[in-house]
């Protein structure tokens, strides 16, 4: 991807590029491109991400379908460059598994410490495990509701342009 | 397939697309097993087995392989393979197996086994893509042994040492001291010595290839200017 | 206590899963050209290590260990990372999909990622107790995702200076890798065995 953007808060914009799959009136669903975390483009290596990906949920890319305001009449197929806050991605990774993790460890270290006993503390962990999920989609509702986390459309991808500057493809 | 392809499927395997230099793939392995080239000699092989057996598996069972179900079913046969190599060194080369000890069962997840079944043993014919496992995980081999002997020549002077004891009396022979043991520069077979050597012998194997007047693969590289 | 932090600190910075056990080392070339990404794949490695770390705890206690089927182990871990991961990734579904649309891509590599099966191994070798054990994954985990966030930071900086070409991409990182394994080992003094 390229190099972060410095803005006047201090933060960075993540730049990636999303082709436009479906148009439905004022909103516009994007496909992203990059379909690997290896940091490199569609055009992945042996890592196995693909069309079908790993057979996971994750990695299939309908599933990752974003909706955006659509604001400059965007048509099927065109490329756009869209930008996440790189803040928004650390708040949001903090969320879904600090979060979580933390509740389950301090519920797993009371067991410990009031029972001493394995298989009740593997229960407590599970129960703080779970109550910090839920926390956790409270947190997301939260940060959804300010609008941290939603893509920005930055512009149109011009026509050779991929994640990485100075590797345009022809 | 004709012998030409044969030929590029065995060039390609042991240097030409070689799994650590050229790919970049299995590197944990590659560096943190390679403190002795006897070490790097046995990884090297243990993963070699278990690359042409699950590939030879794969390409026979690659009609019956659905797209969504690949991935998990390369995984479990990767996984059942590396099952038996580690019984089997369990049980008849004891002591190669507890130097090796957790990167054994570690096989499953190395990236270059399941990098070769999925580029090549799910689209082609049980021979070839056996030979490919063979011949890539033989690439691994001369791969780990090379980064091996230099870290040990370098850190400990010996070149083969205990390949008596971890191979087999008949490698007696191969076992060598080159330089004095005080000579020997510690960090080699330390960690940072591991990503050091690595890191050198790939600018060594770039090098090999511009010189052949081949294009540097620059596996990898995205991302750094 | 104090032996049971500083086995935490052990495990996290001396015998640090990447610098040291040479663990997630994949991941750790791919992953680490930015500190964003680099740290989104720790946070969420550090979570799918503790949640897998926590089955594969349960599994070996009763299962491998009640029915002496050790020499399985292999393969019912594998199994039980997988499934942890897709657990992740369902529950990040369902806990906001929007941090799905954030997060998801890192997900579905993490099942090969050596680090994972690695702590897994590692913490069965050690016959802890559960708690510690899930607190050893834990502690690894944050080692990994340490060096992952200072390694991507570093290749930042290094992508403005002038390589040669020869060394640009994975030899210039290694080498930069090593210097950062030789501070690391700085750590050592810390060891408790």
């Amino acid at each position: 991807m390229t190099p972060p953007i410095a803005s006047a808060t201090g933060s960075h914009t993540i730049e990636g590029i999303a082709r436009v799959v479906r148009v439905e009136g004022l909103v516009a669903w994007l496909e992203p491109e990059q379909t690997t975390s290896c940091g490199s483009c569609a055009s992945a290596g042996a890592c196995g991400a693909g069309a079908t990906g790993l057979g996971t949920v994750a990695s299939r890319i309908a599933a990752r379908r974003f909706p955006l305001d659509n604001p400059g009449g965007l048509t099927v197929g065109e490329r756009v460059v869209v930008g996440v806050d790189d803040r928004a991605l650390i708040k949001a990774a903090l969320t879904a598994y600090a979060l979580p993790l933390f509740a389950a460890l301090a519920a797993g270290g009371l067991a410990q410490g009031a029972y001493g006993s394995d298989p009740l503390t593997l229960v407590a962990m599970l129960g703080g495990l779970g109550s910090g999920l839920l926390a956790a989609r409270a947190g997301a509702r939260r940060l959804d509701r300010r609008g941290d986390l939603a893509p920005r459309f930055l512009r149109r991808a011009r026509p050779g342009e991929t994640c990485h500057p100075g590797q345009e493809e022809t | 397939m004709s012998t030409g392809q044969y030929k590029t499927i065995v060039k390609d395997g042991l240097w030409d697309n070689n799994g650590v230099f050229s790919m970049l793939l299995g590197m944990c392995p590659a560096m943190a097993m390679t403190t002795s080239a006897t070490n790097g000699f046995g990884m090297g092989l243990a993963t070699a087995v278990v690359m042409a057996a699950s590939s030879l598996l794969v390409a026979a069972f690659r009609s019956r392989i659905t797209q969504e179900i690949r991935i998990p079913v390369y995984i479990l046969i990767v996984a059942a393979m590396v099952t038996l190599v580690d019984l089997a060194m369990n049980a008849w080369m004891h002591e190669l197996y507890k130097v090796l000890g957790l990167f054994i069962p570690l096989i499953v997840s190395n990236c270059l086994p399941l990098a070769r079944l999925e580029a090549f043993a799910a689209k082609s014919p049980v021979l070839p893509s056996f030979l490919d496992g063979l011949f890539m995980g033989l690439g691994f081999t001369i791969a780990l042994t090379v980064i091996g002997a230099v870290r040990e020549i370098i850190g400990s002077g010996t070149l083969f040492a205990d390949a008596s004891l971890l191979l087999g009396p008949a490698f007696k022979a191969m076992e060598l001291r080159l330089l004095p043991a005080d000579m020997g520069v510690l960090m080699m077979i330390l960690p940072p010595g591991g990503f050091l050597a690595t890191g050198l012998l790939v600018v060594a194997k770039r090098l090999l290839d511009l010189r052949a007047g081949k294009e540097i693969q620059m596996a990898g590289a995205h991302g750094v200017a | 206590m104090k032996e049971f932090v500083l086995m935490l600190i052990g495990a996290a910075l001396v015998n640090n899963v990447i610098l040291a056990r040479f663990l997630g080392l994949c991941s750790f070339m791919g992953v680490t050209t930015r500190i964003d990404t680099a740290a989104g794949m720790g946070l969420a490695t550090t979570f799918v290590i503790t949640v897998s770390s926590m089955a594969d705890w349960a599994v070996q206690r009763y299962l491998l260990d009640a029915y002496g089927l050790g020499f399985l182990r292999t393969v019912t871990f594998i199994l039980v990372i997988a499934s942890a991961v897709q657990f992740t990734e369902m529950t990040i579904r369902k806990v906001s999909p929007t941090l799905f649309q954030m997060l998801g891509i890192y997900l579905p590599l993490i099942t090969t990622n050596c680090a994972v099966l690695g702590v897994a191994l590692l913490l069965v070798e050690g016959h802890m107790g559960f708690l510690a054990a899930t607190l050893f994954a834990f502690a690894s985990s944050l080692g990994y995702s340490l060096v992952m966030v200072i390694f991507a930071g570093l290749r930042e900086r290094l992508v403005l200076a002038q390589v040669p070409r020869l060394f640009a991409g994975p030899p210039i990182a290694f080498i930069v890798a090593s210097l950062l394994a030789m501070a690391f080992m700085g750590f050592s003094g810390i060891s408790t065995s």
